[in-house]
């Protein structure tokens, strides 16, 4: 792209150079004829004549030819500054500038990238876990998407009865549905008069749980429900933080149904919270709080520092 | 009434145990040669160990009204002031019926005198501190009954704020109770909880149990009295 633009920069250039060499001899015949003088003495009378008409001759070339050469230098701007980089060709010291240290570990910076970059991508080949799957390979992969996609669109009649089966399976436990969001279904759990717990659905898959106490508003003043702000109870609060984790350790997005009957088991368990003594410490309160963990399998109530040992 | 004075020295102090899920009223003497401020401070001094923080005082306080005419079978109103609900007042019958009301309800007693007049020196008040320690709320005071300003027992309220039965939480109570107070304080029992085992919570039990309590006081305080002559 750039070739043309240089032609014509050397042609102007060259003929520049042309021109200032016809300057020069311009110049240097209006001296050497000034020098010189007449040669021949035969025409005295008109010698003067003669020399000014000759001197005016070559001062006419000179400024034609300097008005030629300004005419070419007017096209032929200087080069634009090459940044930086053009000045360092300036310095002769090339030593003060670090430049080729720098050079020389951008090198080598660019090698090591390269190769973690070339190890990272071998490894994650290796491991296929994905949640989303989204890149699966074979028919099982697609399998497990078209499942693993459903599980979040299930139609609210279908969500409906899932709840009002659970309902009735438990004689001291109530779940009503709301749909404060539109799809999504928000679950109030009142369990016997111990707690109250908020469920946030997609589809069957939790989403959030959030715990209170019996006696605590579970609805905001709009009457919507309340899913974000804690119990005002630390042995609540502790409970939340339990079914946060009891329900991630349940999550089956091939089975949410399942996983939130186990979640619904697990949460029942909580009927006992202040009546059952731990089931290792055999105490009722440790720094202060009932057992507010239950074990996943057996339902068994732990202190949460006591769960440790029984795990 | 006349009644032979009972063998209880004086320096016998009731420690009256109001719980607000469970109730038990419980009196056990004093150790001899201990104040009842001293018990006080001592009860304090046990919860501070424990790791609970002052919150701010309380007062409970009752008053006591009868029925103008004579004739006919005695009857009573108690008016009591909790100051964990403090713009509301509790009128209670003799039967247990409790009317939860606004403190208007103190003008309106003024205004009924010609049927109930307040009793003098019946007057039956409740003082102390009011700790926090976690979802425990623990209340220890002194109680005062009458003009006189001297120390008649002490009072100590535990409540767990979120359990709403007492079923529930009787385990957990006494262990918590245990840790600053003896064993033989705590399994004596009240009557209040009897019938209501299984209700649920309202303030009106807390009051009900203070009522329940300083009547023992004040029936205390009667065999106390030196015999009329």
């Amino acid at each position: 792209m750039a070739a043309p633009a240089d032609t014509t920069v050397f042609s102007d250039l060259s003929t520049a150079l042309r021109k200032v060499q016809e300057l020069r001899a311009s110049v240097s015949r209006v001296f050497t004829g000034l020098s010189e003088g007449l040669k021949d003495g035969t025409l005295k009378a008109n010698g003067d004549k003669v020399l000014l008409s000759q001197l005016e001759k070559n001062l006419l070339a000179v400024n034609s030819d300097f008005s030629d050469l300004q005419k070419i230098a007017s096209h032929h701007h200087a080069p634009p500054p090459h940044y930086n980089a053009s000045l360092i060709v300036l310095d002769p010291v090339t030593d003060r500038h670090p430049l080729f240290t720098q050079l020389l570990q951008t090198h080598k910076w660019a090698n090591k990238l390269h190769e973690h970059a070339a190890l990272s991508s071998h490894l994650l080949q290796q491991n296929l876990l994905k949640r989303s799957h989204t890149s699966g390979i074979g028919a099982m992969a697609k399998k497990t998407r078209r499942l693993g996609s459903s599980s979040h669109a299930i139609p609210p009649q279908a969500v409906d009865s899932v709840v009002q089966g659970m309902d009735a399976m438990y004689n001291n436990m109530s779940i009503t549905v709301t749909r404060p969001f539109g799809q999504a279904a928000v679950l109030v759990v009142t369990l016997a008069k111990t707690l109250r717990a908020v469920i946030v659905l997609r589809g069957l898959l939790i989403e959030w749980v959030s715990v209170k106490g019996f006696n605590e508003d579970v609805y905001k003043e709009n009457k919507q429900v309340d899913i974000w702000s804690p119990s005002k109870y630390a042995v609540y609060r502790k409970v939340s933080d339990h079914a946060s984790s009891a329900m991630l350790h349940f999550y089956h997005p091939l089975k949410p149904e399942l996983a939130l009957r186990s979640f619904m088991l697990w949460l029942h368990a909580y009927v006992s919270l202040f009546s059952t003594p731990c089931h290792k410490c055999n105490k009722f309160l440790v720094d202060n709080l009932p057992p507010t963990w239950r074990d996943m399998r057996f339902l068994d109530a732990y202190h949460e520092n006591c769960r440790t040992h029984s795990m | 009434m006349p009644q032979s004075c009972g063998g209880r020295s004086l320096n016998t102090f009731n420690i009256l145990l109001t719980l607000l899920l469970l109730i038990r009223v419980l009196s056990y003497p004093v150790p001899e040669g201990k104040s009842g401020q001293q018990t006080v401070e001592a009860l304090q001094k046990q919860i501070e160990v424990l790791g609970a923080t002052v919150s701010s005082n309380f007062t409970v306080d009752c008053e006591t009204y009868g029925t103008y005419q004579q004739t006919s079978q005695p009857q009573h109103i108690n008016i009591l002031h909790n100051s964990e609900q403090p713009a509301t007042c509790f009128a209670v019958l003799d039967s247990g019926n409790c009317l939860v009301a606004d403190l208007q309800f103190d003008a309106l007693m003024n205004k009924i005198k010609m049927f109930y007049i307040q009793k003098k020196n019946a007057r039956v008040e409740a003082k102390g501190l009011r700790y926090e320690y976690g979802d425990f709320i623990i209340k220890v005071g002194s109680v005062v009954l009458g003009q006189s300003t001297s120390f008649k027992g002490v009072i100590v309220e535990v409540e767990y704020m979120p359990a709403v039965v007492v079923s529930e939480c009787f385990g957990l109570m006494r262990e918590f109770m245990f840790s600053f107070m003896p064993t033989s304080v705590i399994d004596a029992t009240t009557n209040h909880w009897k019938t209501k085992n299984d209700a649920i919570y309202a303030p009106q039990d807390t009051v009900l149990q203070y009522l329940e309590h300083f009547n023992n006081f004040r029936k205390s305080a009667v065999s106390m009295m030196p015999p009329m002559q």
